[in-house]
């Protein structure tokens, strides 16, 4: 039998073992949810405008907003390897902070969980016809996508590639389950051919903070710049490595 | 625990502050650098893809 004073000793140090662990627990909300949100969103902005100031230095060119101007269909983006970066994104509606860098690939560990936007390898490019499909966490590991649900008809995606600038528009949400891949095809939700048009479809988790359904945020090709015509001029404000 | 600790560590008051502020400080970047990454990928996974 212990003695009255050993178990007192041994509750007591239990019970700051409990305490320390439930500080740790509290430590780590705290991380997920403010500091690596705020470390992810700080290494996604560094990364988007060094790629925009390296695509920029290739061309040796300074980038001046023109006004609105036509240049033609959009050529079709050429492709990546797999797990590769090739763009950035940009949407104002979710703030002047939320350019993001696209990377060939989906998988949570090496490109969700970073803050990238990834593509759906087996979907198709910027600019070609069909549906250039990407995936995004809606909150923390630093994304910008909980205030997706905001998005109004006609807010802009911006798409900037090596070769230049692709704006899409929001067209409509859909609420799906886990297992509706029909979302990814050329013509979301149908078998038909995509004909000229070209589609952007973002895939994100629905609840907030749940991952039971998906929402998906689609949008249609409406223009293209290309890089020697500078970038739209919502996206150049957010461009200062540009200017 | 903590208070066999305090008596251990050398010094007067301010130096054992001191010697604890510091620790925290080691243990909590330890923590953030390395622990919770690993707990996360372990246990917070929230799916954002349509299975293909």
């Amino acid at each position: 039998m212990l003695k009255p004073g050993t178990l007192s000793r041994v509750m007591g140090v239990v019970g700051e073992l409990l305490i320390t662990f439930g500080v740790i627990v509290l430590l780590f909300l705290a991380w997920q949810l403010w500091i690596n949100n705020a470390v992810v969103k700080g290494q996604q902005q560094a990364a988007s405008s060094s790629l925009t100031k390296e695509w920029a230095d290739a061309e040796d060119f300074t980038a001046t907003a023109l006004p609105e101007e036509d240049f033609g269909p959009a050529p079709a983006f050429g492709g990546v390897a797999a797990g590769a970066q090739f763009a950035t994104i940009y949407i104002p509606r979710l703030g002047a902070d939320s350019t993001r860098v696209v990377k060939n690939g989906v998988e949570l560990p090496t490109v969700l969980n970073h803050g990238y936007f990834g593509h759906y390898p087996d979907t198709q490019w910027p600019g070609q016809p069909g549906n250039f499909a990407l995936a995004v966490h809606r909150t923390n590991w630093g994304s910008p996508f909980g205030d997706a649900p905001q998005f109004q008809l006609g807010d802009k995606i911006y798409v900037e590639t090596e070769d230049g600038y692709y704006t899409y528009v929001f067209r409509n949400y859909e609420f799906v389950l886990p297992t509706a891949v029909d979302v990814l095809l050329p013509v979301p939700g149908t078998n038909q051919s995509p004909g000229e048009q070209s589609i952007i479809t973002i895939t994100t988790c629905n609840p907030l903070l749940g991952d039971a359904e998906r929402m998906i945020v689609y949008g249609v090709l409406d223009s293209w710049r290309p890089r020697s015509a500078g970038p739209p001029a919502e996206m150049a404000k957010t461009q200062k490595v540009n200017s | 625990m903590y208070s066999a600790l305090w008596r251990v560590l050398p010094g007067n008051l301010w130096i054992k502050v001191a010697i604890l502020t510091a620790g925290v400080i080691v243990v909590v970047t330890l923590l953030m650098m390395f622990v919770f990454p690993a707990v996360d990928a372990a246990i917070s996974v929230r799916e954002v893809t349509v299975d293909q």
